[in-house]
């Protein structure tokens, strides 16, 4: 860190002149501080390396080196925990100098993995930063993380993308935005997270169900999106970034402003924005109508901190517009079948020519977050506000303007004390409540209609947890515990327009305990067991109608119970030697009444038509996996790397596997490095097997409600057939530099394929070739 | 730099009071076709005979209510469609609006056997194409079958009309059969 040098040197040193000259009675005198709290640092040591000459700051932080001859001098002030930080004198007579000592990364870095530990020590995960975040910027968040292995995506075409961990998502999957439980409609399986991952300097990807510390309920895995830290004192710093992806001229840029004023010390800020704007996009063959999105999103964060206070005040809005496929917006179960027999969609939803129009139908979206957190001590109080605005415009039927619209406001409150209990063992206990209310029509306790997929509700929920970790020699041992309770108030109205209300009550435990150790230098192997729990959400519960787009009925349950999970996971990580290292996870998890939605083989008979039922029921799940990856640096300039993972998931009580899982994935890559500059080129080649492992029996079967209709193995078309990707890029990335640059062909050879978990597959192939251009620039101080 | 901070903070408050989407809420009701309602007339006088659909509380729950056709052998009809909304008070005639985006809407006749009745559309949108709320039906000997109706909604792609006199653009916005018996 640059430090100020505010010279005083009194005599004529200017002029040339010497005073007391030849004499050895000159000095060096001075305060060191703390830079960012400008508090005296006591019992720093100033020295001059040269010489024997140092001495320790008093109480005061004051200095005074004397009986200096004149000359000229490196004196350096150092500490531990600080940067050590070295000043030149030309000394005459007299020299002064305040020095601004810094924190040193490596001491802030342990406060932060201190925080991490008692989350996730034990729970595998992958992390994006650097440049392995940046190379994957510029669509949705889903795709950013998509090569983390055990992570698959679901699907509503090109533009909507949800995480699938370990063959889990949406309730089963919990993301935590700048460290807030990201609250909207994510129980739809087209509901992808109202997230700009422009935003995060650190995404983290957490298999399994985590420390607990968030939320019982994530039964797949966490994703952690975190900004960079802040820090007052430290200098500005600017970033630009922007990308282009050729498939549908899609343009997205965001950028970031770090910056603090003399005159607030204790403070920094950020703000950062970004934006994004898509158009038709292709498969190999035709253009897809209506497959357009537009995005704008900023946020800011304003930092204090000052001895033992900390506070961080942060907004942020995504606002989105998302076009879907017109093709695949079809009536009923005779239009679906008839859309799904063609090989390719009709003329008009394949245009000649490309198209930024957003038309009908689309979803319009918006999420607004304020995050509030003080931090005194070992204590931290966060507040937040969430407010979700999903409105699902359909096509226009029956001649009106038929439109889905949730508002969802979530307060999320944390009182949280942890803290070092001994030399090993450090503990943290907290409180949380959460207040949500979700209107889907008219206002809270006054609905105005009956045709809305889920109903207004208002729900209360507290948790109490505590997780303690303990550090030994060779390894860490944690365990945690939380208890949650949960109201749920639902109102609508019923088919006859009767206002009907219905209460839900759960509550539950949920424990885990994990452990790590290291094997001689160079591995590392962890394990955990958890036990832990899921109540049933709204649309599980409470489901009655045609879900459109989707051209189901899908019935809930309200005699529906919690999910029981118990899940082991093992972890193995191995470096083989300076050049090769591998990573294995093996997992099991053993899901009693594991809630999901099965067809009935029968569709229920109105006025647009017939509608295949679909009713959410439980049965004892049973979900195990593997995820395995490596890299291996054969030669100083080329390395090849690998990620595979599958996981395998059955219906114990039908004895059959469940529907949409992810079928087997293998990538490998093969990069060379081609000039000292850092000019790389990669070549990957992505494998997906098909999905084999399909239910046979029908699950429910109801007394006849309307016509049988057909079902390939539960499901309306049968699952696609297995495909390969090749996937080519040069990139430049070098730390010295400020900018970087990537180029990259994904689906190189424009393969003509379908994705297992893509609702769109029933309708079209997949996206063809698409050329992405990425560039960043950064400004300031790194 | 006091102008520039001011500037800097300024957009910080701004973007805090930037306002919430969706925050007035739009007008609602409850909008569907809950009935299906035909009324054949004989050309050369006589009385006419209507058959009705009905489903007043949407998919599932209870099940549609469908009168029968009873037809008379040899002759021809001139039939009219109407869509309503039995479920509010006054009921609300939707075909006024089909009528008034007559270019987007098609009604598509298909009996089972194919020869039980022969229907020729006889009204017309703006573009010259078959809207189907009018049209002629001819009965020849008498038999059963059945009578499927199906209204399907053909809005413009991409700002290109896609209505072409087939059943096979758009959507269906309704799909109900009759059980027809010619004597």
């Amino acid at each position: 860190m640059i430090a100020r040098i505010r010279f005083l040197c009194f005599g004529l040193f200017i002029f040339g002149q010497v005073y007391g000259q030849g004499s050895c009675d000159c000095f060096i005198e001075g305060v060191v501080r703390d830079k960012s709290s400008r508090e005296a640092i006591v019992g720093a040591l100033v020295r001059i390396p040269s010489t024997n000459k140092a001495v320790l700051t008093d109480f005061a932080g004051r200095y005074k080196l004397a009986n200096l001859c004149q000359g000229t001098y490196q004196v350096q002030a150092e500490i531990v925990g600080y940067k050590p930080v070295v000043i030149r004198f030309d000394l005459v007579h007299e020299g002064k100098h305040e020095f601004e000592l810094s924190e040193d990364e490596i001491h802030l870095d342990q406060v932060t993995i201190f925080a991490e530990k008692v989350e996730n020590a034990v729970s595998p995960k992958e992390t994006w930063e650097g440049y392995a975040l940046q190379r994957q910027m510029g669509g949705m968040l889903g795709e950013v993380i998509r090569k983390t292995p055990g992570v698959t995506l679901l699907q509503t075409g090109h533009s909507i993308v949800k995480p699938v961990i370990h063959g889990l998502h949406s309730n089963r999957v919990l993301i935590l935005n700048h460290g807030i439980r990201q609250e909207g409609q994510q129980w739809g399986s087209e509901h992808a997270p109202e997230i700009d991952p422009f935003l995060a300097q650190r995404i983290t990807v957490i298999t399994g169900a985590g420390g607990l510390r968030y939320g019982s309920d994530a039964l797949g895995g966490t994703l952690l999106i975190e900004p960079g830290k802040l820090r007052p004192g430290d200098p500005w710093k600017a970033h630009v970034q922007q990308s282009y992806f050729s498939n549908g001229h899609q343009w997205a840029g965001g950028g970031s402003v770090e910056h603090g004023w003399k005159k607030m010390p204790f403070w920094q800020f950020r703000w950062q924005g970004s934006g994004k704007r898509g158009g038709t996009i292709s498969t190999p063959d035709y253009r897809m109508a209506n497959t357009g999105l537009q995005e704008i999103n900023f946020s800011t964060t304003a930092f204090y901190r000052k001895q033992d206070w900390e506070a961080e005040f942060f907004f942020s809005q995504y606002n989105a517009i998302i076009g879907l496929f017109s093709g695949a917006h079809i009536g009923n179960v005779t239009d679906l079948l008839q859309a799904i027999q063609s090989t390719r969609p009709q003329e008009i939803y394949t245009p000649d020519s490309f198209s930024w129009r957003l038309d009908r139908p689309q979803q319009n979206l918006q999420h607004n977050l304020w995050k509030n957190k003080v931090q005194w001590k070992s204590w931290s109080l966060e507040v937040s506000r969430q407010y979700n605005y999903r409105q699902e415009i359909d096509i226009l039927r029956g001649d009106r303007n038929l439109s889905q619209t949730f508002r969802l406001v979530t307060y999320l409150t944390d009182l949280r004390n942890s803290r070092k209990l001994t030399d090993r063992h450090t503990g943290d206990w907290g409180i949380q409540s959460t207040i949500q209310s979700n209107v889907s029509t008219g206002q809270l306790r006054e609905p105005l209609r009956s045709t809305v997929i889920i109903p207004n509700f208002q729900q209360v929920q507290g948790a109490v947890y505590s997780t303690h970790s303990w550090q030994f020699e060779r390894g860490t041992l944690e365990l945690g515990g939380r208890w949650d309770v949960r109201q749920t108030e639902t109102y609508a109205l019923n088919r006859g327009g009767q206002p009907v209300s219905n209460t839900f009550f759960f509550q539950n435990g949920a424990a885990s305990v994990g452990f790590n150790r290291r094997v001689g230098a160079a591995s590392q192997w962890s394990f955990s067991l958890t036990r832990t729990w899921r109540p049933p959400s709204i649309n599980e519960l409470l489901s009655d109608g045609v879900h459109h787009g989707a051209a189901s009925y899908e019935v809930g349950n309200v005699d529906l119970r919690p999910e029981i999970s118990h899940q082991g996971i093992f972890k193995w990580n191995w470096q083989i030697g300076p050049r090769a290292e591998t990573r294995w996870t093996a997992y099991a998890q053993l899901i009693d009444r594991y809630i999901f939605l099965v067809p009935s083989g029968q569709a229920v008979v109105g006025i647009r038509g017939a509608f295949p039922a679909f009713f959410y029921t439980q049965t004892p799940a049973f979900f195990r996996g593997m995820d395995w990856q490596g890299s291996w640096k054969w030669h100083p300039l080329g390395r090849y790397s690998w990620q595979g993972s599958f996981v395998l998931a059955n219906d114990l009580a039908r004895n059959q596997p469940l529907p949409f899982i992810a079928p087997p994935e293998w990538r490998h890559q093969l990069a060379w490095q081609l000039t000292k500059s850092g000019l790389e080129f990669e070549l990957e080649h992505h494998l997906v097997a098909q999905q084999t492992r399909l239910p046979n029996q029908i699950v429910v079967s109801t007394e006849s409600i309307g016509v049988p209709i057909p079902l390939i193995q539960g499901d309306f078309a049968a699952a696609p057939r297995g495909y390969q990707l090749f996937n080519a890029g040069f990139r430049w990335e070098n730390e010295s530099k400020p900018w970087s640059i990537q180029l990259d062909v994904q689906n190189l050879l424009n393969t003509r394929y379908r994705a297992y978990l893509d609702r769109f597959r029933y309708f079209v192939d997949a996206p063809g070739r698409n050329v992405q251009l990425r560039f960043r620039y950064r400004l300031g101080k790194k | 730099m006091n102008l520039q901070k001011n500037w800097i903070l300024g957009l910080a408050m701004a973007s805090v009071l930037v306002g919430c989407k969706g925050s007035d809420p739009e007008p609602e009701e409850n909008e569907f076709i809950s009935t299906v309602q035909l009324t054949f007339t004989p050309a050369n006088g006589g009385a006419s005979v209507t058959a009705s659909w009905k489903d007043l509380d949407g998919e599932g729950g209870m099940a549609p209510t469908v009168t029968p056709l009873n037809l008379a052998a040899n002759t021809t009809y001139n039939v009219a469609v109407k869509f309503l909304n039995e479920t509010v008070s006054p009921v609300d005639d939707i075909t006024k609006e089909i009528v008034e985006e007559a270019d987007e809407h098609l009604v598509v006749f298909t009996p089972a056997p194919a020869n039980l009745v022969q229907f020729t559309i006889t009204d017309r949108d703006s573009r010259n194409l078959p809207i189907g709320l009018a049209s002629r039906a001819v009965t020849t000997g008498a038999g059963t079958g059945n009578l499927q109706v199906v209204l399907r909604h053909q809005p413009p792609v991409n700002g290109q009309p896609t209505k072409n006199g087939t059943a096979t653009p758009g959507s269906t916005d309704a799909d109900v059969t009759f059980a027809v018996s010619i004597r």
